[in-house]
């Protein structure tokens, strides 16, 4: 056990809610998932907030650019959700992250995903009303 | 309504504005009541706890069988935490949505407020279309936009805002005992 100068051991601190990530706000998980690589430590629920805020941010993205371009029809819509779930899985493959402690391939792809299509729908249909009409 | 924004704009807008005020009463009626927060607390010290366990032995010891006591004794806690923070939820739901879909209707009966970017499917065109005399088939009604709202903009909300129930304490309160627990008991 470690000690300090005098001789007494350190009272080791315990794990903190804070350490597990839920406290993290959006902008806080989103620049960790930026500058993530496979070393990077993933509490489960503070990944799944991460993967959340990902797809909310491609929605919002994509959104604009697609009512800005403009992509129309079906195929386009399709597009979207094709990219949002392959960007996700590319994003957390490359952290080298063993999928079944989260949950599997189907909770991490489904975390957040209706949410982000209302986004993506509400962001497509609103940019597109106004730039082209 | 306001002057100078586009319709889809204000309706979204207003949307956000009710969903908003809508977790500051749900946060007031039940996420700061002291019950809740002692649930949802012991629920993240657990999660604590279990992050640095193995996993339990085939022979509990004295202290895991205590530990498993006060385990389901929390997601006993949890569940009706929970079971009451739904009835709240729906209420406070419903009361807002009820509002919000008459205040908009009053501004925007009859009116195409966005132009959609692809002819809606035969299932959504009666809530795209809802209230418009002969629309065109890319037109697009208030009721629409308010469903897409509801859908997208109340589950980023609370996430963001923190304020409501933890994913392990809605898993928590939606387990099932299996048998190995049961024979346990």
């Amino acid at each position: 056990m470690s000690t300090s100068a005098v001789g007494k051991p350190l009272q080791r601190q315990p794990s903190t809610s804070k350490t597990l990530g839920a406290e993290k706000g959006p902008v806080a998980l989103l620049v960790k998932a930026l500058r993530a690589d496979a070393h990077t430590h993933w509490e489960e629920e503070e990944l799944l907030n991460t993967v959340h805020w990902l797809k909310q941010v491609l929605a919002l993205v994509c959104g604009l650019l697609w009512g800005v371009v403009p992509l129309t029809g079906l195929a386009a819509f399709l597009g979207f959700v094709a990219l949002n779930l392959a960007a996700v899985f590319c994003w957390y493959r490359m952290q080298r992250l063993d999928e079944d402690l989260y949950g599997g391939h189907q909770v991490l792809l489904s975390e957040g995903f209706p949410p982000s299509v209302a986004v993506f729908l509400i962001v497509w249909i609103a940019t597109f009303t106004v730039v082209q009409h | 309504m306001v002057v100078g924004l586009p319709d889809i704009v204000e309706v979204v807008l207003f949307n956000f504005l009710a969903v908003l005020l809508s977790e500051i009463a749900l946060y007031y009626a039940k996420y700061r009541q002291t019950g809740f927060k002692s649930v949802k607390e012991a629920v993240r010290r657990q999660v604590n706890r279990d992050s640095g366990k193995n996993g339990l032995g085939k022979l509990k010891s004295g202290r895991e069988r205590k530990l498993e006591r006060k385990d389901n004794n929390l997601k006993r806690d949890a569940t009706k935490e929970v079971a009451m923070l739904r009835v709240y939820q729906g209420g406070v739901t419903a009361v807002m949505i009820f509002t919000v879909y008459r205040a908009l209707n009053l501004a925007f009966w009859a009116k195409s407020i966005a132009k959609l970017p692809f002819e809606p499917a035969s299932f959504l065109r009666m809530l795209a279309h809802r209230g418009l005399e002969s629309p065109a088939a890319n037109d697009c009604s208030m009721a629409f936009v308010l469903a897409l709202c509801q859908l997208g903009i109340r589950p980023n909300l609370s996430l963001a805002l923190g304020w409501g129930p933890s994913r392990r304490m809605n898993a928590m309160s939606a387990v099932i005992p299996n048998q190995q627990d049961v024979a346990a008991r």
